[in-house]
């Protein structure tokens, strides 16, 4: 069972234990969204003990769907607003305070909507129809059939 | 002593059984995992189409089988295609049971997970792997616990005492799996509303993950390997080829409405796997988990990591999400052992106990092998452990390939052999619901024509990166170095296909030697012969 019933490589394994360590990315949130992310609305990252070097958001990752933005920095800050909502992985280069060769550090958050009625919410809903709805009239059909005999 | 052969209590206990065979692991854990890899609700396009185009008309077609003849897989094709349909059928039959192995293998280390959820060990921050790296690795708490897990010797007590659990339950056939299947299958749906309730509902942001899992990309569409992924989703969910759904309609009334039969069972069983997505995405998104199309990592490490987080006891709800797996792995592995009793009680009318003892020996010992605890990789590029190694390999040939192979060959078979138009006459006889052509049109030429589409291309494919499944992986331990053991590893890969081939193609031709006893004289397959 190629690629599912295969374990994670080491790398990908370590990826959250190596992630808490050396330079950290803040995020500052603004307005009304304050503590969390939302789908358009602005918010600014920066890296604590280093500076940012770039800044590289992956929408949807290790999805089929992935999309990359890079982002332009002012003054070491990254001005970043969501494209879309979901899972955002940020892939950050950061020249460590004290000297020495950048480091990668990454960080996966979440991006919440903006409004409540989304094209996923119709989704859910269409597809849940059908499924408990197909089973509820097949069920009934069922037993209508039952009484018959 | 010539018996009447079993039959369900009632329609409720068939649906329960058939549904509660469909609903597996898979369900639980893959669904989410392939909906975000393939574009979140636009995968709902391909699979929707695949339900319906591929989906219910096979599981029709072999609960229409099952009703039509009353045999169990092998015998009823056989009416359908005589001695090549019988040598399929326990292909099937037999392929399933290298599936029924690595599964109840899965199951053994579902409840050592379920062990270090009771202890916390699974919900530590770290755990120490010493044979991971150079000198250890600390790995979060699941994955941690789940890699020291498959290096130690326990997981053999587990496959055993599941083994046991699948024997009692299918040790008086339809009474004891009707009986296991009235608490199993409404336990599964209550354990299931209540993690829906307690994402949705409880945390906050738990919805916008809901919305996340459904919203739809559509450019995802453009590529064939949605196609692809939704059609082996539908195929393997249903559990469709196995032989199972046959051997379960074959214990109906001989006035049974197939279709709706069929069409419950597949909605009910794609309805729990939206309820899954529901509830794991929830707790995912608000933990900043991201999912993965893979049921070792989804089932073992990222859920259990979600879980670890939820502002509730973790160690009750860890414990509960685990048990609620072993329930769904239970009902399907019973399945898949009553498909094999059944046909072997069929042919060869020898007494329940026997055949379960026989299967029992084999089963465990093949369940065994796949927990051989000796480190082969400790980068885990790989599977880590020889265990790992060989169950990856047989899952890739009995359930990959073969699964794809048995649903091919037995639309041929019917489709041309015997002929779907007269098992969709009998079908029409006794449901409202009535099959036109376009039924036969599926079951003989599109059906066939799309699984063969992507079983080719997927072979090929394969031979042109990898060769034989196996031979890419690259052992590097010490334990493998030179001898006996590198040797071993080296050959593994063509071994195991030589050994599945084997068991599959060489049993099936032994099996299906010899003529099958005559109607009126066919063993019950729910009780003693």
């Amino acid at each position: 069972m190629k690629h599912v019933m295969r374990a994670l490589s080491l790398l990908s394994l370590l990826a959250g234990v190596a992630s808490a360590q050396g330079p950290a990315l803040v995020i500052d949130y603004h307005g009304a969204a304050s503590g969390t992310l939302v789908e358009g609305v602005e918010t600014t990252i920066r890296a604590t003990g280093g500076e940012l070097l770039s800044l590289t958001i992956t929408y949807r990752p290790g999805s089929d769907v992935e999309v990359i933005d890079e982002l332009e920095l002012e003054n070491g800050v990254a001005p970043w607003t969501p494209r879309y909502a979901g899972l955002a992985n940020l892939s950050a280069r950061v020249a460590p305070a004290g000297g020495g060769e950048p480091a990668v550090h990454e960080e996966l958050v979440s991006v919440r909507f903006a409004t409540t009625l989304t094209a996923g919410l119709f989704v859910m809903l269409g597809a849940g129809l059908i499924l408990f709805g197909g089973a509820f009239l097949s069920i009934r059909a069922l037993l209508r059939s039952e009484d018959e005999e | 002593m010539v018996e009447t052969r079993a039959q369900w209590k009632s329609k409720l206990g068939f649906i329960l059984a058939a549904s509660g065979s469909a609903i597996g692991l898979g369900n639980i854990v893959v669904f989410s995992g392939n909906a975000y890899k393939y574009g979140g609700g636009a995968f709902y396009v391909p699979y929707f189409i695949a339900l319906f185009l591929v989906g219910i008309p096979i599981m029709i077609l072999e609960f229409g089988l099952g009703g039509l003849t009353g045999k169990s897989f092998p015998l009823a094709m056989r009416r359908a295609g005589g001695r090549v349909g019988e040598f399929a059928g326990w292909f099937a039959v037999l392929n399933a049971g290298f599936i029924t192995m690595w599964y109840v293998t899965l199951l053994a280390w579902v409840v050592g997970m379920g062990v270090g959820a009771l202890n916390e060990q699974v919900f530590l921050e770290q755990v120490n792997v010493p044979w991971v790296g150079e000198g250890g690795a600390l790995l979060q708490g699941p994955m941690g616990h789940f890699f020291n897990l498959i290096s130690s010797w326990q997981p053999f007590a587990f496959v055993l005492a599941v083994w046991v659990l699948n024997v009692l339950l299918t040790s008086r056939g339809t009474k004891t799996i009707e009986a296991a299947v009235k608490v199993f299958v409404p336990l599964m749906w209550l354990a299931m509303i209540v993690l829906v309730v307690q994402g949705v509902f409880l945390l906050d942001g738990g919805f916008d993950g809901v919305k996340v899992l459904f919203t739809p990309a559509m450019e995802a569409l453009e590529d064939p390997k949605i196609w692809q992924g939704s059609v082996s989703q539908i195929l393997f969910t249903l559990s469709l080829g196995f032989g199972i759904m046959t051997a379960y309609a074959s214990y109906l009334p001989k006035k049974s409405d197939m279709t709706h039969n069929a069409v419950t069972t597949s909605l009910l069983n794609c309805g729990f796997e939206w309820l899954a997505g529901v509830a794991i995405f929830s707790i995912l998104f608000v933990y900043t988990i991201q999912p993965k199309a893979s049921t070792i990592a989804m089932m073992y490490f990222v859920v259990p990591w979600g879980i670890k987080a939820l502002p509730v006891d973790h160690q009750i709800f860890g414990v509960a999400f685990f048990g609620l797996l072993l329930i769904a792995g239970l009902t399907s592995s019973i399945s898949l052992l009553e498909a094999f009793v059944s046909a072997v009680l069929d042919k060869f009318r020898i007494a329940r106990r026997k055949v379960l003892a026989w299967a029992f020996v084999a089963g465990a010992a093949g369940s065994c092998a796949f927990t051989l605890p000796m480190v082969v990789n400790s980068t885990l590029s790989d599977d880590g452990t020889l265990g790992f190694t060989l169950l990856d390999i047989f899952a890739h040939w009995s359930f990959d390939t073969g699964l794809m192979v048995v649903a091919i060959v037995e639309c041929l078979i019917i489709g041309w052999g015997m002929g779907s138009g007269r098992v969709r006459e009998y079908v029409n006889e006794h449901s409202r619901f009535r099959l036109g052509r376009w039924f036969d049109a599926l079951i003989r030429f599109v059906i066939p024509g799309v699984l063969g589409y992507i079983l080719v291309g997927n072979l090929l494919s394969e031979a042109k990166t990898t060769g034989v499944y196996g031979t890419q992986f690259t052992p590097n331990y010490t334990v493998a170095e030179g001898g006996v053991v590198e040797l071993f590893l080296k050959i593994l890969p063509g071994l195991s296909l030589a050994i599945w081939l084997a068991g599959t193609v060489g049993g099936a031709l032994l099996l299906s030697r010899g003529r099958p006893p005559a109607d009126e004289a066919v063993g019950e397959p729910g009780g003693e012969a």
